[in-house]
């Protein structure tokens, strides 16, 4: 059944995280994210959820570790400030492999910036933020409709791979309200394994690695008891040293999204099929995107656009493929060039690779984009 | 594959005079007659004043790209909103001004548009209901007598929505008393170019 919606980007991540399973969240208002925490803080409670406004982002990310690992699926929210207090916890959260989710709307600028402009700057903040050799894994919708539905997909993915999971948005997205047909039924969710799948004797390993490098899902809480620790652990959560030892932990923690990337990523294609050029852009800049790609298609200018919606890790495999056969390639983003780096290094070839960049707490325009595109092409038009 | 942009409105004015709300109901109206519908906004920090504006654009197709840099519509509530919105509306495009609050309508309008409808609404508001608060549902009357692009009824239904019940009764004569004030419907053309609409070309 279809159903039409109406609503913000923030909202729609908030209704899309409840949807999903979301039963608390800690954060603290911050332009352009505080629509998530206040439609939280109205809607959590009649599903029976918790909402607590923390003192900072600090304490928010400590408190949904603390929630997730007590059997409740967390969630926080926040902008780039945020964020950058939000970093020790990630890492606590990767290394004790505690499945949370974290909203990123994305602001303009370093510090406190630019609160009420959009731009992409936190992208490889995301990435390598928190300290140590860590995977992480980032989803950036570019729709109301894309949030709605991939904020389950984030709690999915922090359920089956047991990793923090960052949520990116921007201000356009965040603030934006949109008409969108929601089908009820195609949806998934991962729950927790219930503790009475465990036997009263047995002795619950909750970092235990298959043969996959997947750790055992984590049960709801109750029964089981378990160390937890940011020191380098064992299968039972104890500290331990041992040089092998500590290698193969470190290693599957790497290995878990490593090898599975293939399943997470997530990405979108138009008109890739006969382009001969191809632009690569995410977010709000993907729709900016779309619209040039069709007046470009106008122009006669074959072109396509690849969008990827998993930014982290990134879709590597179907990228490597696409630029095997473009004779250009052109990365948008509202930040001075971070995503540009993994086309880059993907760029075997050494195509021509142009990077469209604005910085000015606006969107890119289509006619700002169909200008570079038209550029690019006759730039690379052999004669 | 024709690149057909959405029409566009622009509700344009100070903060405190409720055209977010304004841009929430009239797109909120419009997804209930079945359109795709972006609605954006832009304002200050403050709670009162400032340049404040909300964009609703919609379309019988996804839209994709969700700003406009031309409006086919522009409500100017204010004379802060006049000066800096008129030059996006777009050739023969509808402009309707609140003369309560703008005092000089630039001349260029005149070079962009004859479809110019001026009514003392905010004035006209307190006259009737004693508060100029319903000033933005009267708005929202006249863009639908005068574009056509919503219903009266499906905005009361939005209206009910967004604004608290004890103010139902007076919103809804609200939107009926400023769908009274404009005797007929402009056309709007569908667009044929685009540039800027400054009177040059």
């Amino acid at each position: 059944m279809h159903e039409s919606l109406f609503m913000q980007g923030d909202e729609a991540c908030a209704l899309g995280a409840i949807k999903a399973g979301c039963r608390f969240f800690a954060g603290y208002p911050i332009t352009p994210a505080t629509e998530i925490a206040e439609t939280m803080s109205i809607e959590l409670p009649k599903h029976g959820g918790t909402f607590i406004q923390m003192e900072d982002e600090i304490a928010s990310a400590a408190a949904i570790i603390g929630a997730s690992l007590a059997g409740v699926k967390s969630m926080t929210a926040t902008s780039g400030p945020g964020f950058s207090l939000m970093q020790e916890s990630i890492g606590y959260a990767a290394m004790t492999e505690t499945p949370i989710v974290i909203a990123n709307v994305q602001r303009g600028g370093p510090s406190t910036g630019l609160p009420t402009k959009v731009a992409q700057g936190d992208i490889m903040q995301t990435r390598w933020g928190t300290h140590g050799d860590h995977q992480i894994i980032a989803l950036y919708p570019s729709t109301v409709e894309e949030v709605y539905k991939y904020i389950a997909t984030a709690f999915n993915y922090a359920e089956i791979y047991r990793t923090p999971v960052i949520f990116l948005m921007d201000e356009v997205l965040g603030h934006m309200r949109e008409s969108f047909k929601v089908d009820g039924e195609a949806f998934v969710q991962i729950d927790r394994a219930s503790e009475s799948e465990l036997e009263d004797d047995d002795i619950f390993h909750p970092f235990y690695g298959d043969d996959q490098m997947m750790a055992s899902p984590l049960v709801t809480m109750g029964k089981s008891r378990f160390h937890v620790s940011g020191l380098v652990h064992d299968e039972s959560g104890f500290p331990i040293g041992t040089p092998d030892d500590v290698g193969r932990i470190l290693r599957r923690l790497d290995h878990k999204i490593k090898l599975h990337a293939d399943e997470i990523v997530i990405y979108d294609e138009y008109m890739t099929e006969d382009a001969d050029l191809l632009v690569i852009a995410y977010g709000s800049t993907a729709r900016t995107a779309m619209r040039a790609v069709k007046m470009a298609r106008e122009d006669k200018i074959n072109i396509g656009l690849f969008k990827p919606i998993t930014i982290w890790p990134f879709p590597a495999t179907r990228l490597r493929q696409l630029l095997k056969r473009v004779s250009a390639v052109i990365v948008a983003e509202m930040n001075l060039g971070q995503i540009v780096y993994e086309v880059s290094r993907l760029n075997k070839r050494g195509i021509k690779l142009e990077l469209l960049s604005k910085v000015s707490g606006e969107l890119i325009t289509p006619q700002e984009m169909l200008d570079c595109i038209t550029k690019v092409k006759s730039e690379i038009i052999e004669l | 594959m024709a690149v057909r942009n959405p029409r566009s409105i622009r509700i344009s004015g100070i903060g405190g005079q409720g055209n977010v709300i304004m841009g929430i109901i009239l797109a909120d109206a419009l997804v209930s007659l079945g359109h795709w519908v972006v609605q954006t906004q832009s304002y200050g920090a403050q709670v009162r004043g400032g340049l404040s504006f909300c964009d609703v654009l919609y379309s019988s197709e996804p839209i994709d790209y969700p700003m406009a840099n031309q409006f086919g519509v522009i409500y100017a509530m204010h004379q802060t909103g006049i000066r800096a919105h008129m030059p996006l509306l777009k050739m023969n495009g509808v402009l309707i001004i609140d003369t309560s609050f703008v005092t000089s309508i630039p001349k260029e309008a005149f070079r962009v548009t004859k479809k110019i409808i001026t009514k003392p609404v905010t004035t006209l508001a307190e006259q009737k209901f004693g508060t100029p608060l319903p000033a933005n549902l009267m708005g929202l009357g006249i863009i639908a007598k005068a574009t056509g692009y919503v219903t009266k009824e499906a905005l009361k239904e939005a209206m009910k929505k967004h604004i608290r019940e004890k103010y139902h009764k007076m919103n809804e004569e609200a939107i009926d008393y400023g769908h009274s004030l404009i005797e007929r419907e402009y056309k709007i053309r569908e667009e044929r170019r685009e540039f800027a609409g400054q009177g040059f070309e």
